[in-house]
């Protein structure tokens, strides 16, 4: 359970960049911006930003798993 | 703090860093997978984006792509679609001869279209008209270079093509212009002169000669170009030129360099690697990517339809052009650290079988093409 919460993150970054890639694929950026259309790099700039957060996400959930537990906070836990 | 909790930090610190290294090297090797493979010509690294821009040269309508509110964008944007198009297929067929059934049809469409006269209806505006539009002209018309390369890239796969006669015409035109010009400049539109353009001229002369044997003796012609067109202390080949002089009307800058450096690879000139031993210089490798400066040390200016964006002084123009000129010149280095580059910030995406470059569009992935299969020059 706590290693699905830790990848929940990365797992959300991935299926939107796959979201994005799929909205961005018949679209053309310049061709766009010349006739005045934005959407396009809307979607082009998320996609960079989802990638950055997938990576950053996925950092820090590689070192949440490599964390061991904080015995602290498990004793918290299990006080009544 | 006892000693325990003080391990505990410590232990955290080195853990949340080796995430962040395990992270940035997932990062690095997306980036990077598989530029050594496009940087040695192998096929399976060509064909994804090779497939992507002929199914687009197949699938193309009439008109131009772009449809701006201007002619001189829309046309030149489109030739070099056109061109690049050939350049990157033709380069893939002519070191993997067995695509050539698969490319063909697609860059025999983008000729039809490159020497269509309606493709750039600003040259017929500016000159009253097109370049192919009647006999050939005698003065100018160096935008006609691109059209020329183009067509050598084909007729370099297809010898007796029916655009040959064409191709002849066209080269020996523009050859005996620089030939004859006292500093190796032709305009490209009525009072402008590119250097970028002329290097395309000889290039797509220098081509000709590779394709039929004709030697054009444009080794003369190279040292009177440099004199004019190549700022002494960076380098970099001047953007624009007065017409009829040598004075510097814009910076030397990266973009056109970079396109030149490529170019002149099918002359086989000293000028092209000493073009690329600038964007060397001016180039800065870091974090496993590199990016070519656009203008030369002492000048600034702004983005525009050569350069493309420019962020922190490195452009868009200038680093996937270099990647054409890297790989000409057997930089591996360079090329595979621009190649991440440009997949990061040129949003590369693989599907299926074809891969794109999402920044870009179409002319960017044709563009791209066409560098990253860029042959070395012997």
């Amino acid at each position: 359970m706590r290693s699905i919460r830790i990848l929940a993150v990365p797992l959300v970054a991935w299926t939107a960049e796959r979201l994005l890639v799929a909205l961005a694929w018949n679209q053309d950026v310049i061709q766009s911006l010349l006739t005045g259309h934005w959407t396009p790099l809307v979607v082009v700039v998320s996609l960079y930003a989802v990638r950055l957060t997938l990576v950053v996400a996925l950092a820090w959930s590689l070192f949440r798993l490599a964390m061991p537990r904080d015995e602290r906070k498990a004793a918290r836990w299990q006080a009544p | 703090m006892s000693s325990a909790s003080k391990t505990n930090r410590r232990v955290r610190g080195l853990l949340l860093l080796l995430a962040t290294v395990v992270a940035l090297l997932v990062a690095y090797l997306w980036a990077g997978a598989g530029a050594d493979d496009v940087f040695d010509g192998k096929a399976q690294a060509q064909t994804p984006l090779a497939d992507t821009v002929a199914a687009r040269s197949l699938a193309h309508g009439d008109g131009p792509h772009l449809s701006s509110a201007s002619s001189r964008l829309n046309g030149q944007a489109q030739v070099a679609i056109d061109q690049m198009t050939l350049l990157g297929l033709g380069q893939v067929v002519a070191r993997h001869p067995e695509f050539k059934a698969r490319y063909l049809p697609a860059m025999e469409a983008a000729a039809q279209r490159l020497v269509d006269p309606a493709t750039l209806t600003y040259a017929g505006e500016r000159y009253g008209r097109h370049g192919l539009d009647g006999p050939m002209p005698t003065t100018g018309h160096a935008y006609l270079g691109y059209i020329n390369l183009g067509l050598g890239m084909l007729r370099l796969l297809e010898p007796e093509h029916e655009l040959a006669g064409l191709h002849d015409r066209l080269s020996a035109m523009l050859a005996v212009q620089l030939l004859r010009a006292p500093r190796g400049m032709l305009e490209t539109y009525p009072g402008e002169i590119w250097p970028p353009d002329v290097a395309v001229v000889a290039g797509s002369v220098g081509l000709h000669g590779q394709v039929t044997g004709t030697d054009h003796g444009l080794a003369g012609w190279a040292e009177r170009f440099a004199t004019c067109a190549v700022d002494a202390s960076s380098g970099y080949l001047v953007q624009r030129l007065a017409s009829g002089s040598c004075e510097a009307l814009d910076a030397p800058r990266g973009s056109g360099t970079a396109l030149a450096a490529y170019a002149l690879g099918f002359v086989k000139a000293p000028l092209s690697r000493r073009l690329f031993a600038a964007l060397q210089v001016h180039s800065r490798r870091g974090l496993g990517g590199a990016a070519v400066r656009e203008y030369a040390p002492g000048f600034s200016g702004r983005g525009d339809v050569n350069a493309g964006p420019i962020l922190f002084g490195f452009s868009v123009g200038a680093t996937g052009f270099a990647l054409g000129a890297a790989r000409t010149h057997g930089d591996r280095d360079l090329f595979v650290r621009l190649y991440r580059t440009a997949s990061i910030f040129g949003g590369r995406v693989d599907r299926g079988p074809e891969r794109r470059f999402l920044a870009g569009g179409r002319l960017g992935d044709a563009l791209l093409l066409a560098m990253v299969t860029a042959e070395p020059s012997t």
